[in-house]
């Protein structure tokens, strides 16, 4: 039971990192490898604030958002005069230069040690110690991230975006200005992600560095990629089903050299079968034509 | 302290010359098919892989050893192109899910790689030149045989790859595809063929990088990626589709990255190196020698 409870937990923060990323990949049309280090600056913020001050858990994971929030504004402002293959290139720079600073910082970040301790969310009368209570707050949160995004995502903000991804010069003659709508998308996309980080942090009590690397980028990716980047209500299915093949290969008896690269060869495959056979995800027609009205 | 700074810059060059082994098959490929092909640090592990264990394990001669491993990346990077990039091209899903299937097949050849060979790091200098030797001494600096050689090749091999691309009939096509793609098929240009003879190409020239690096620092299932990512981010820097501007850009890079260490500890030099270019790719996005796009 305490392991459906964990595996849960993990669903819930999975759900809410793809969330954020499908914000980017699926709706304006933006790639970047640097969603592990959003997640990691969310959980880096909290853990540091909560080991160091009595402070709630609620205003601890804002003071993440806000942080990842700031940093993903002056990122997206500084790097989206580009977009495409060039975001994805500037993304890698970034995620290299995040993860060294969570490595070297070590009077903040604990260094490549990590940083442990970090205590659970709760008040003086209400602690969230056990599995359960923290699993539905997981939930919870995980729900108000989603109501958020597809808030997004059908409001006219969001429309704006899909036209901007679809063709961006006609969305410009109309006078949207392509860089504002995508530096706003971004920012929200790594508060998002630093949510996701918060509860981590908060349920594994214990971060180090090698838990944001381009590794998390890719779980989470092909959690989006299976559910159809244009399908944002699919994401919850797609993060069940992602984690249900993880968690089940572990009980296939694969010789131990086999089994140490197997999750990231599951996730690979994952990511070109669905690439060349179902690149509108796991379920529905084979061309979604998105509605520009 | 000429001693210091001067060893920094001999180091640095010789790091420019990998980088630069690794950027040009990459530069050439995304020029020439605008794929982000992230599985190019794979197949260079590739190519490592195999020349130590036709060296070590089947105790084949280097020279044999280079020539399995050179038909073996080039026919991987064709499969590469015409299994799976071609297909998602034909779907018209649009480039990022190019990118999705490119990094895909990456993550799968690379930890295929581990478990066909192991994890563990492994040397490839035994089986394949045998012990260092001194290396050059002068006005107190060290100057390994191997980075001689490395940058030599480097060079040369930039040098023979412009000349190629400029003056034979398949470097003129591929120039062609590049230049404009309908353009050349409307001439008579078998675009298809350009693509896949473009990825055997630009995964050849990935073997020399994968043989210097192994040197350098041992042989990993990550070193491909690793080093990927410095070359490609190097590739755009230096302006996509001048091979030129990237082997300049890669020797700056390396130079540069070198001489870092004078001020900062290397435990920054990744932050300082990948700062710098994505500076570079924010205030220049055509990169240094690339021509201004809309």
């Amino acid at each position: 039971m305490e392991y459906w409870i964990g595996l849960l937990i993990l669903v819930a923060i999975y759900m809410i990192a793809a969330t954020s990323f499908n914000l980017l990949l699926g709706h304006a049309g933006i790639f970047s490898i640097a969603l592990a280090a959003f997640v990691g600056i969310g959980a880096y913020s909290t853990a540091i604030v909560t080991i160091k001050w009595p402070i709630a858990f609620i205003p601890a994971m804002l003071v993440g958002v806000l942080i990842a929030s700031a940093i993903g504004w002056i990122f997206a402002q500084a790097t989206l005069r580009v977009n495409g293959d060039y975001m994805v290139v500037a993304s890698f720079a970034m995620l290299v230069i995040v993860g060294q600073f969570f490595n070297n910082m070590t009077d903040l970040t604990g260094g490549g040690m990590g940083k442990a301790g970090i205590p659970r969310p709760g008040t003086a009368s209400v602690q969230l110690v056990d599995n359960v209570s923290f699993a539905i707050y997981c939930l919870v949160i995980a729900a108000i991230v989603f109501a958020i995004a597809w808030a997004l995502v059908h409001s006219p903000f969001g429309r704006v975006l899909r036209m901007l991804r679809e063709d961006a010069t006609a969305a410009t003659a109309m006078g949207k200005f392509p860089r504002r709508y995508r530096v706003a998308v971004f920012a929200v996309s790594s508060g998002l992600a630093a949510c996701a980080g918060s509860l981590y942090a908060h349920y594994i009590s214990f971060v180090t560095p090698g838990d944001f690397t381009i590794k998390l980028t890719i779980l989470i990716l092909t959690i989006v990629v299976v559910s159809g980047v244009h399908r944002l209500w699919a994401i919850p299915l797609g993060t069940a089903l992602v984690m249900g093949l993880t968690e089940g290969s572990r009980y296939v008896p694969l010789p131990d050299r086999l089994s140490a690269g197997a999750d990231q060869i599951l996730y690979g495959a994952l990511l070109v079968a669905f690439a060349m056979l179902r690149p509108q995800g796991l379920i529905g027609p084979k061309k979604v034509k998105e509605k520009v009205s | 302290m000429f001693g210091d700074s001067g060893q920094l810059l001999v180091d640095g060059i010789a790091e420019g010359s990998r980088i630069a082994l690794v950027a040009v098959g990459f530069s050439l490929i995304y020029g020439v098919t605008k794929t982000l092909h992230l599985a190019h640090g794979a197949i260079l592990t590739l190519g490592a892989y195999l020349l130590w264990w036709c060296t070590a394990s089947l105790s084949i001669p280097l020279a044999l050893a280079i020539v399995i491993a050179g038909v073996a990346v080039a026919a991987a990077g064709m499969a590469n192109e015409v299994l799976i990039y071609r297909r998602v091209r034909a779907s018209n899903e649009g480039g990022l899910i190019l990118v999705v299937a490119a990094l895909g097949t990456g993550i799968v050849l690379q930890n295929l790689l581990g478990v066909a060979f192991g994890f563990d790091t492994k040397s490839i200098r035994e089986s394949t030149i045998g012990q260092a030797s001194e290396g050059l001494r002068f006005l107190g600096v060290v100057v390994p045989v191997t980075d001689v050689i490395s940058v030599t090749v480097s060079i040369a091999l930039f040098a023979v790859l412009i000349a190629y691309l400029r003056w034979s009939k398949v470097g003129r096509q591929v120039r062609a595809v590049q230049t404009n793609p309908a353009l050349a098929r409307v001439v008579g240009v078998n675009t298809p063929r350009v693509y896949a003879y473009t990825f055997a190409l630009g995964s050849v020239v990935s073997l020399p990088a994968a043989f210097f690096i192994g040197l350098n620092s041992g042989l990993s299932t990550t070193i491909g990626f690793d080093a990927m990512l410095l070359g490609f981010v190097v590739a755009f820097a230096g302006g996509i589709g001048s091979l030129t501007g990237t082997l300049l850009a890669s020797f700056g890079v390396g130079i540069v990255q070198g001489l870092s260490l004078l001020v900062i500890d290397s435990n920054w030099q990744s932050t300082f190196t990948f700062g710098l270019l994505l500076i570079l790719i924010i205030v220049r996005p055509q990169g240094l020698l690339g021509k201004a796009v809309i």
